[in-house]
């Protein structure tokens, strides 16, 4: 290796693609802290190149990754994030409501909305929990992408293989008129429908529990099907879409 | 009376497209340097999808993927400087920092592979769940002109590109790779990044 200053000009580039070997690369740091005109050219690379971060696809953040995060650099999480439930603001609305009414019907009136508000919201609570149950407990993520229509789409599975449930995530582009995407478990015997999802064009995610039957499932699949299929129409039966465990 | 300032087109837009935008890229960065615990979740929403991306397409393991990417939001935070100190932009700048780390664990696991007679795996197994609306993270829009630009490159050098930026290979790892002269590699780097660079810095306001 020569120590002229033209080798560091011709290795700004792989300096900053990180793409030197390990000796040289310290041999170039070393470099950089005393020229002046290397730091400059090496500085100006690296902000023309920044737009290469995004050159990757974007990839779902795995189940707890984000409490992971912010936990390994703020500390564990005890308090600092906890927010009051929403049943406890419900619960205090309800006693304001019956401690300030002046007028009895108003009061039952306050008393019946307040109960259905705290029984919507238990159940919204209960189904979030059980989801993030889910969630938190998955062991395997599997993911299957397609193209159709005018654009593509993907099926998600994250396996909670503890409670034998599914969180499914199923994205793609509208369905055409009197279609609708369906997820099948996959078995040793064929397709078993599990779920309808609908027409598309927006994420859908949901929570699934294996066949009531005992089935045996090897994954799952994506299709499209015709909502009322008319007569003599070919059912589409090859899943466009399909994971597997 | 004064009227009060028009609000900006950044306002009109929807939080998480507006999250890098240069306004809100600077203030970002202000409340992280103040150690803005709020700061630290919004920018781990928006940085996320991507260093898990990058780091996954280098290493192939979703768990070590995952170690590198909290170990570098751990040094950004303990690292991070003002604007005027370091004007890389926060997505960029943690994808190098992940990068480090992320070729640290390759090149340390290639040393174990040497050591154990270990044949080198080759797939193209990509282990990440694709972001299921991959079009509205924010900086999606600049993931297709870094296409556009790659796609416009010689064949043979975006494959160097590639090998060197998106799998954290060297210049001889990628001669071996590729079976080609060392010298060859080299000029091939240096003229695909002389190309994108022209491509890259023509993308005006690209963190917007």
């Amino acid at each position: 290796m020569t120590e002229t200053h033209d080798w560091y000009v011709e290795q700004r580039e792989a300096f900053v693609l990180l793409a030197l070997e390990a000796d040289d690369m310290q041999t170039f740091e070393d470099h950089l802290g005393r020229c002046e005109t290397c730091l400059t050219a090496v500085a100006a690379l690296e902000r023309d190149l920044a737009p290469l971060a995004y050159g990757v696809r974007p990839v779902a953040v795995p189940p707890g990754m984000r409490r992971r995060i912010t936990d390994a650099v703020l500390g564990p999480s005890t308090g600092r994030t906890a927010s009051r439930a929403p049943w406890l603001i419900a619960a205090a609305a309800l006693f304001a409501a019956a401690a300030s009414g002046t007028v009895a019907w108003q009061r039952d009136v306050a008393l019946r909305d307040v109960q259905a508000t705290l029984a919507a919201m238990q159940l919204r609570d209960s189904t979030l929990a059980d989801s993030l149950s889910v969630m938190s407990n998955t062991s395997r993520v599997m993911q299957a992408s397609f193209r159709g229509g005018d654009g593509t789409g993907g099926l998600v599975v994250m396996a909670d293989e503890r409670s034998h449930r599914w969180r499914v995530v199923v994205h793609g582009p509208a369905a055409p008129d009197g279609m609708s995407y369906l997820v099948c478990f996959i078995t040793p015997t064929g397709l078993k429908h599990a779920v309808t999802v609908g027409r598309g064009g927006t994420p859908t995610s949901f929570t699934l529990g294996m066949p009531a039957d005992g089935t045996t499932v090897l994954g799952a699949a994506l299709l499209l099907q015709a909502d009322v299929p008319a007569p003599g129409a070919v059912t589409v039966e090859t899943p466009i879409a399909e994971v597997r465990l | 009376m004064t009227p009060g300032p028009k609000p900006s087109a950044d306002a009109a837009r929807p939080v998480r497209h507006r999250l890098l935008a240069p306004a809100r890229e600077a203030e970002l960065r202000a409340r992280l340097c103040a150690r803005d615990e709020r700061a630290l979740s919004e920018l781990v929403d928006v940085a996320t999808p991507w260093l898990v991306g990058l780091v996954q397409g280098m290493l192939r393991d979703p768990d070590e993927a995952e170690d590198v990417v909290v170990e570098t939001f751990r040094l950004a935070w303990s690292s991070i400087k003002p604007a005027a100190e370091d004007g890389t932009p926060l997505v960029p700048w943690l994808a190098r920092i992940a990068r480090n780390r992320a070729i640290d664990h390759l090149r340390a696991d290639r040393r174990r592979r040497v050591r154990q007679g270990v044949v080198q795996r080759d797939t193209d197994d990509r282990t990440g769940a694709v972001y299921p609306d991959e079009a509205a993270t924010p900086g999606w829009h600049v993931h297709g002109e870094v296409h556009r630009a790659l796609a416009a490159l010689p064949a043979e050098q975006g494959t160097v590109i590639r090998l060197a930026y998106f799998e954290g290979l060297t210049h001889s790892e990628i001669a071996d790779r590729l079976d080609a002269p060392l010298g060859t590699v080299k000029t091939r780097l240096r003229l695909a990044v002389s190309k994108l660079r022209g491509t890259l810095a023509a993308l005006e306001g690209w963190t917007r």
